[in-house]
């Protein structure tokens, strides 16, 4: 519940707005007569990263459907409600209202984007629901804009900077660089975090030229890159953005010029660029070809998720899977899904899934766990579907790139 | 110097889109007096078109197919939704065709799916091509040239043939044409379907370059409204003009100050209201309703 | 009287209703508060004859600056009436400044240049992150307080529980919906005042014919210059009222959807009555928040409703409705009179 601050004078009503919640029945606490547990699935099924939701979708259903099967969760039905947050900060927050007050959601996940994730957080903070965000990649999410309800297992900006600076750092530390960067909290998180890394041994940032969420021409940026001839160009866009930037930056020659960085990548973005993501470097939470080898977890979920789709899970479907999987083994040891329980329960579970050993981190509710540096193979060596898009430089584990507690703004709150 | 330019040059290209989207647009107010919202509607029919035709057959038919299949759509528009709605008040116009855009750009959505498609390789022509102290895409080059032929076609229609007579005419005095026994009826169809055709064949040609979505013609089509009014309505040679002039302003201006882009040429459009509604080369009779 | 009785019941019952129907009181609320942006746009639309494209421009405005009070002016003691009436106002100056320019123009340059403002503050809107945290929006301000009186409230209270079956129950009701069903109460009333005035009359006038009006010696530009910002304020106050409601605002609240939403739910409702609006807000944002959920091509239903109603009722649902209601009624005087006149043996 947000604070409210009392008048000096004066009577105070609603000063027991959070008692009266818990009175007149908090949405997340299931009252006796419920029969199901409703979860809100509230994913980008238009706009640039809409490739991204629906593999979301795809996940959760497969999760979903395998619980239900099984007896669902302590003995209750799992029911969904969907909604499309069109990566707008607004709409989805709306859609999370009505997943919590119309359907009765106990538990809302899904997202593409930081700026939707943040709306969202703020909102099942306010309204006393679980958020377990899904593909935010930001910061914020568990740094100035933490939230006692939010649980972030996907990486974020500064895990990613970190991974890529470790592993290209001999290389390139000393270059010039010349950033691309989506223009939003996540763009600039992401610029920040590598810059702060890189630039202060050595490389040489030339400009930081930001452009529009949904920008469809980047001609203007990649003129400029080109101009400068950088030793790397970072491109930090995402979704259909990123496939636009670095098609059209193939046909001004940068792939062949400099070292072409994108800091998150997944499946389909590899694809929809082809050859062009040849031997550019990325990291990823999620490799399913990597994790299927390393992992019997993995290899099980990407078989069955293959199986019933035909094609392989990105990383954004991987981190929806395991969400739901945590969240069930959380309500089964509460045996509740009052956040109020769950809570103290996440931030000291452990668990051994698709990627080995994880948690959450306590202080800020981000999950802790492995990045992967990854680079293009060329489109022949993809197989026939273009999903096994790369190889695996370098594997990072969690702690050894997680922001340190002393770095955090993070300030929690209590309930 | 290099920057500046590669900047000239990527103004010329999104100008010339712009010069095509308008051209239709300026064409048709000029001669049915009808503001069609739904313009961007054709540059994203044609160009999912394209995608169908280029994804089987290759791009050279995507950019025989569009046009003409744009055209068809827009015949058929004609017919059976806009008739009663020419030289009726343009509140209405605005109305019903924005409702119509919504429509198809909803059905685009339904039937291709709301992520950006990304048409097929261009094989040959994604290579770059070395202009001098730098390299530009090749394809970028191929199709400002194209919309430039294209461009002189139209023009060449308009001046040379007797349906472009009439249209000419019928911007200036619509009763006097038709009085004078000029079957402004069939020349307006005409006009309608060919400013459709040239948005369609732009939106299939644009496509490779920028790729496409539901809402991407709509997305050309607000700033469109904007070279036309810059340009004038109902002026060929305006928008022409504008479109190169918003073009290369947008262009510029990215290079100069980024988060500028897009605030300066609405700016422009408001400039040019308040300051010469009729545009630049726009005649100023057309104002008054 | 009629109407404030009606609208105060139909406000008060709306809520209840709309849970039968798969609605919920959070969306209720936003309905509420969105319909005064609507009356606002109708003013200009119906009554004045003026199409704006760029509405969201007022709507936005008045909800930055109303979040920016809250977080830059008085943390410490947010104050709702403060920070509605300073967004309210800094709508109102907008519309006074983009109006002194626009009402010159008319048609199809008046949607543009009212579109090519609304542009232009949604781009510096979106670039002045400093201010307005760009596309992310301004998220998680102090809770507006309601000082009254003695009393401060907190408009997140809920009504006290009572169970009413498929009606849902009491306590789904939060003071805001109460505090916004009064807000647009006393915006229906005041609507239904203005347009009766004098000066109601002699903006009708303007729009059926201006040159006529000019010459009678009323100064066409001044009027509507007034009757903008008139629009304005009400849209910012709507704005103001939703963005304090939601507890943030982005800029999809000065977007050219926002925009064309206002357009949307005033045709459909009606143009040129007074619940016309509410009913046109009230049914596409129901059927925005319902079919979405259901059916993925939700707004191709919404476009072709729009365009029927354009074509086949362009007085809206609520104007039809009134427009074949009074001609009901003045057929059953005639045939009343009719009688009257046969049974007297009266004048035919």
């Amino acid at each position: 519940m947000t604070p409210v601050s009392t008048s000096s004078r004066g009577r105070f009503i609603g000063s027991a707005a959070a008692a009266s919640a818990v009175a007149f029945g908090s949405p997340a606490i299931l009252s006796a007569q419920s029969k199901e547990i409703v979860i809100g699935l509230n994913v980008p099924q238009s706009g640039p990263y809409s490739e991204q939701g629906k593999d979301q979708l795809r996940a959760y259903n497969l999760a979903i459907d395998e619980i239900n099967k099984s007896g669902g969760i302590m003995g209750l039905k799992v029911k969904t409600s969907v909604g499309d947050d069109q990566t707008t900060a607004g709409v989805a927050r709306d859609n999370a209202q009505r997943m919590i007050d119309r359907d009765g959601a106990v538990m809302i996940t899904g997202g593409s984007s930081t700026g939707t994730a943040v709306a969202v957080s703020a909102l099942c903070q306010q309204k006393g629901s679980l958020f377990m965000a899904t593909l935010t990649h930001g910061d914020e999410t568990t740094n100035q804009n933490c939230h006692k309800h939010t649980f972030r297992r996907y990486n974020d900006a500064y895990m990613s900077a970190q991974a890529l600076a470790r592993t290209l750092i001999s290389k390139y530390g000393t270059g010039t660089w010349f950033h691309i960067t989506a223009d939003y909290s996540w763009g600039w998180s992401v610029h920040d975090n590598l810059a702060a890394v890189v630039n202060p041994r050595g490389a040489k940032e030339i400009a930081n030229v930001k452009l529009k969420l949904g920008t469809t021409d980047f001609s203007s940026a990649l003129s400029q890159a080109q101009a400068a001839k950088p030793d790397v160009l970072v491109l930090t866009e995402f979704g259909a953005d990123m496939v636009n930037c670095l098609n059209q930056a193939a046909t001004f020659g940068l792939t062949k010029s400099c070292k072409i960085l994108v800091p998150l990548v997944d499946e389909y973005m590899a694809k929809g660029t082809k050859d062009n993501f040849t031997n550019v470097v990325s990291t990823a939470p999620f490799y399913w070809q990597y994790h299927q080898q390393h992992y019997t977890f993995a290899k099980k979920f990407v078989g069955a998720f293959y199986d019933r789709y035909k094609v392989y899970p990105s990383n954004g479907a991987e981190c929806a899977y395991v969400n739901i999987l945590v969240y069930k083994k959380a309500v089964e040891q509460a045996q509740s899904t009052d956040p109020a329980k769950l809570i103290p329960i996440l931030e000291n579970m452990q668990w051994n899934m698709t990627k080995g050993p994880e948690h959450f981190r306590k202080e800020d509710h981000q999950g802790v766990n492995s990045v992967l540096v990854l680079e293009g193979v060329p489109e022949a060596d993809r197989g026939a579907d273009g999903f096994a898009f790369a190889k695996v430089l370098e594997e990072h584990s969690g702690p050894n790139v997680i922001a340190p507690l002393n770095s955090l703004s993070c300030k929690m709150e209590t309930a | 110097m290099v920057a500046l330019t590669q900047a000239l040059l990527n103004g010329l290209v999104l100008g010339l889109i712009y010069v095509a989207i308008a051209v239709g647009l300026t064409i048709v107010f000029g001669t049915l007096r009808l503001v069609n919202f739904a313009h961007g509607a054709f540059y994203a029919i044609g160009a999912y078109i394209g995608l169908v035709v280029a994804q089987n057959w290759g791009l050279g038919p995507a950019l025989l197919a569009a046009p003409i299949g744009v055209a068809l759509f827009a015949v058929l528009l004609d017919r059976v939704l806009l008739r009663p709605f020419y030289g009726k008040d343009v509140t209405s116009q605005i109305l019903v065709t924005f409702g119509i855009a919504l429509i198809v750009e909803e059905t685009l959505r339904l039937i291709f799916g709301a992520t950006t498609q990304q048409y097929p390789a261009l094989a040959g022509l994604a290579t770059s091509v070395s202009l001098g102290p730098f390299v530009y895409p090749a394809y970028r080059l191929l199709f400002a040239a194209g919309v430039i032929v294209m461009l002189v076609l139209v023009w060449l229609f308009m001046e040379k043939t007797d349906y472009g007579l009439i249209v000419r005419a019928g911007v200036r005095d619509r009763t006097m044409v038709q009085l004078l026994g000029g079957n402004i009826r069939q020349a307006s169809t005409i006009v309608f379907a060919l400013g459709a055709a040239i948005a369609g064949l732009v939106g299939a040609a644009a496509s490779p370059i920028y790729s496409i979505a539901p809402g991407t013609g709509f997305a050309f089509l607000v700033p469109s409204f904007v070279v036309v009014v810059v340009g004038g309505l109902g002026s060929f040679w305006g928008a022409v003009l504008g479109g190169l002039l918003i073009g290369e302003l947008q262009s510029l201006t990215t290079l100069a100050f980024a988060p500028a882009a897009n605030v300066i040429i609405y700016l422009c459009m408001a400039l040019v209201l308040l300051l010469r509604p009729q545009g630049l080369l726009g005649e100023s009779e057309v104002i008054r309703q | 009287m009629r109407v404030a009785l009606l609208t105060l019941i139909g406000l008060a019952l709306f809520p209840f209703f709309f849970h039968a129907i798969d609605g919920y009181a959070g969306l209720a609320t936003q309905i509420v508060i969105v319909s005064i942006a609507s009356i606002g746009f109708n003013f200009l639309l119906g009554y004045t004859g003026l199409l704006s494209y760029g509405h969201a421009m007022f709507y936005g405005s008045g909800g930055y600056v109303a979040a920016l009070m809250l977080i830059r002016v008085m943390p410490q003691h947010p104050n709702l009436w403060l920070a509605v009436i300073g967004g309210t106002l800094a709508a109102t100056a907008l519309a006074l400044l983009v109006g002194a320019l626009a009402v010159r123009l008319y048609g199809i340059y008046f949607a543009l240049l009212t579109l090519a403002f609304a542009q232009m503050i949604f781009f510096v809107v979106e670039q002045s992150q400093d201010w307005t945290n760009g596309d992310d929006g301004l998220q998680n301000f102090p809770t507006a307080l309601l000082p009254v009186g003695p009393y401060t409230i907190d408009l997140g209270t809920p009504l006290p529980a009572l169970a009413l079956g498929p009606f849902g129950n009491l306590s789904d009701i939060k003071l805001w919906y109460v505090f916004a069903a009064v807000a647009l109460l006393g915006v229906i009333l005041g609507m239904r005042a203005l347009t009766r005035s004098q000066f109601g009359e002699v903006l009708t006038a303007i729009r059926e014919n201006e040159e006529r009006s000019s010459l009678i010696g009323f100064n066409a530009a001044a009027y509507r210059l007034a009757a903008f910002a008139i629009s304005g304020a009400l849209t910012g106050l709507s704005g103001a009222l939703r963005a304090l409601y939601d507890g943030t605002v982005a800029v999809d609240a000065v977007g050219i959807d926002r925009s064309g939403s206002f357009v949307i739910y005033t045709i459909v409702g009606g143009v040129q009555t007074l619940f016309g609006p509410v009913i046109g807000t009230g049914l596409i944002m129901y059927l925005e928040a319902v079919l979405s959920a259901q059916i993925s091509y939700w707004r191709l239903i919404e476009g072709v409703i729009f365009v029927a109603v354009i074509i086949f009722l362009p007085a809206g649902i609520v104007g039809t409705l009134t427009r074949k209601a009074a001609e009901r009624a003045r057929q059953r005087r005639a045939l009343l009179a009719e009688s009257l006149r046969a049974r007297t043996g009266g004048p035919t």
